[in-house]
């Protein structure tokens, strides 16, 4: 496939917070319909990466391309990297759905009102227009009667299953995971995972971070396992489970499935 | 007890009531438009919005009300010349303009600090959230932080209200008639001291006790989605809408 179907590429991320460097220089590409996940254990630097991709993190250095636009970064004075175009930035990180481990819904709105938000006053959808959206989506991840809700409400898989909606409303180009049913009670997750693989049917480009080992074989077309900061093996899900090549992965691996 | 005398004062001093009413819900609104901007300011991460914000704040809120209030009234009778120049002396030599403007900057101050510190208590979780759906700069305070702010604030908030309503008993001092002010020239005429500021007393009783009345009704509508008796009537309904997922 060609670039043009490219849907996201990062290219040598580096990041550090202080003195510890959390990325040393990681790349990655989707291409379109792609599901990639990242896997490995706390501190690899998995949910630094998917924040680096839409600037919850600023990387210290690298490239980051959404489709062919790539996103500008320069250094303030300081010698810090920072966004070179705040205009940018936000016009890219509408472009990318992100969905929490935390939901982060806003908790004051209701549910109807949380996925409505940004398409009205971000992208400036008519509001008749966007609440239709809204409740087709709510339909979709299976919580549309709880559209008068507010968040508190609801039981943790149902205000996962909300926010993937409000990620789903901007239309993304790419949906961002950041291990989305960690914060859940285990009959909970199910819930949450059905969504995310109907997503992938349906052929939506994804990165997953995630700790469901066996959710990550049935739905990524690539997985990459990082190790302190780098990419340690990638491959497909059957290469990297049947086979994994290097130890730490197959150590890793041997600890995840066990449980 | 003289209770003749008090129901025969009652129509002046409902008059002076009107007058405190007025200069409260003047300073209350003008004190809330001061204050976003100065909490805003204080928040700015550039020193030259951040420093007169925190100095302004630091002064109203570090000194007595009672001076800031012979300050403005009659330390504005020093600079009369200048004023005079600037157009602004028929507004200072009138007491009503005077109160109204430093019971504004007083109250804006600590309405200032109050959304400051709530600002800072937004959920970082839920910024982020709107920031990655490409919300940023005013937006991002319009639609997300500054709602949030405002409902974390209204508990503090209704406290400033209260001690402002009955900081304006000061202004009688610089000559106004208000409730206070009313109640003292009845007393100085009658010398019924406790029947008048009894009476006085439990009018201002009765408007606090209205202004809690209005906050708790703004808190309930406001903080609806807090309101733990939905919370368990949504976990008893949780259960059965497990069944409502996609197949």
């Amino acid at each position: 496939m060609g670039p043009a179907d490219t849907a996201l590429r990062v290219e040598n991320i580096r990041k550090s917070f202080g003195n510890l460097e959390v990325l040393k220089g990681v790349s990655l590409a989707a291409e379109k319909g792609d599901v990639l996940t990242l896997i490995g254990a706390s501190g690899s630097g998995k949910s630094t990466l998917l924040r680096c991709v839409n600037l919850l993190e600023i990387p210290d250095s690298g490239h980051i391309f959404l489709g062919t636009e790539e996103l500008k970064l320069t250094r303030n004075r300081a010698g810090h990297s920072v966004p070179a175009d705040r205009h940018q930035v936000d016009r890219i990180r509408s472009r990318l759905g992100m969905v929490f481990q935390s939901f982060n819904l806003w908790t004051h709105m209701t549910i109807l009102q949380n996925v409505m938000e940004a398409p009205v006053h971000v992208l400036k959808k008519p509001r008749r227009e966007a609440e239709e959206q809204a409740m087709a989506l709510l339909e979709k991840v299976g919580i549309a009667e709880k559209a008068a809700t507010y968040p508190a409400h609801l039981s943790g898989g149902q205000q996962q299953r909300a926010a993937i909606a409000r990620a789903l409303a901007m239309d993304p180009e790419v949906m961002l995971f950041d291990e989305p049913t960690s914060a859940l009670d285990p009959e909970l997750v199910g819930e949450v995972l059905r969504v995310i693989r109907q997503l992938a049917e349906e052929g939506r480009t994804m990165i997953l971070v995630t700790h469901e080992m066996g959710f990550a074989r049935e739905v990524s077309s690539e997985v990459v396992f990082l190790h302190e900061g780098q990419v340690e093996e990638r491959g497909t899900p059957d290469r990297i489970f049947e086979s994994p090549q290097s130890e730490r992965c197959r150590k890793f691996l041997a600890a995840h499935l066990r449980s | 007890m003289n209770l003749q005398l008090v129901v025969d004062s009652l129509p002046q001093l409902l008059d002076g009531l009107g007058l405190t009413l007025q200069i409260t819900i003047l300073s209350i609104f003008l004190g809330l438009v001061v204050a976003v901007p100065a909490a805003l300011m204080r928040l700015s991460p550039n020193p030259l919005l951040r420093w007169p914000a925190h100095g302004y704040i630091f002064y109203f809120r570090g000194t007595p009300l009672l001076v800031q209030l012979f300050l403005i009234y009659y330390g504005g009778g020093q600079f009369r010349e200048e004023l005079d120049a600037l157009g602004l002396w028929t507004y200072f030599r009138e007491a009503y303009f005077c109160a109204v403007l430093t019971l504004t900057l007083n109250t804006g101050a600590y309405t200032a600090e109050i959304l400051r510190g709530s600002i800072q208590a937004v959920p970082h979780g839920e910024v982020e959230a709107a920031r990655a759906c490409g919300m940023s700069g005013w937006l991002l305070y319009r639609r997300i932080i500054l709602p949030k702010a405002f409902r974390l604030a209204l508990p503090a908030y209704s406290n400033e209200v209260i001690f402002l309503f009955q900081a304006t008993s000061l202004v009688s001092i610089i000559t106004l008639l208000d409730l206070t002010g009313v109640a003292r020239s009845i007393v100085a005429r009658t010398f019924a001291v406790y029947e008048i500021y009894i009476a006085a007393g439990l009018i201002y009783l009765a408007c606090s006790y209205g202004i809690l009345f209005v906050f708790k009704r703004m808190e309930k509508r406001l903080m609806a989605h807090l309101r733990p008796e939905e919370r368990r009537q949504a976990q008893k309904a949780a259960d059965p809408a497990q069944e409502n997922l996609p197949v």
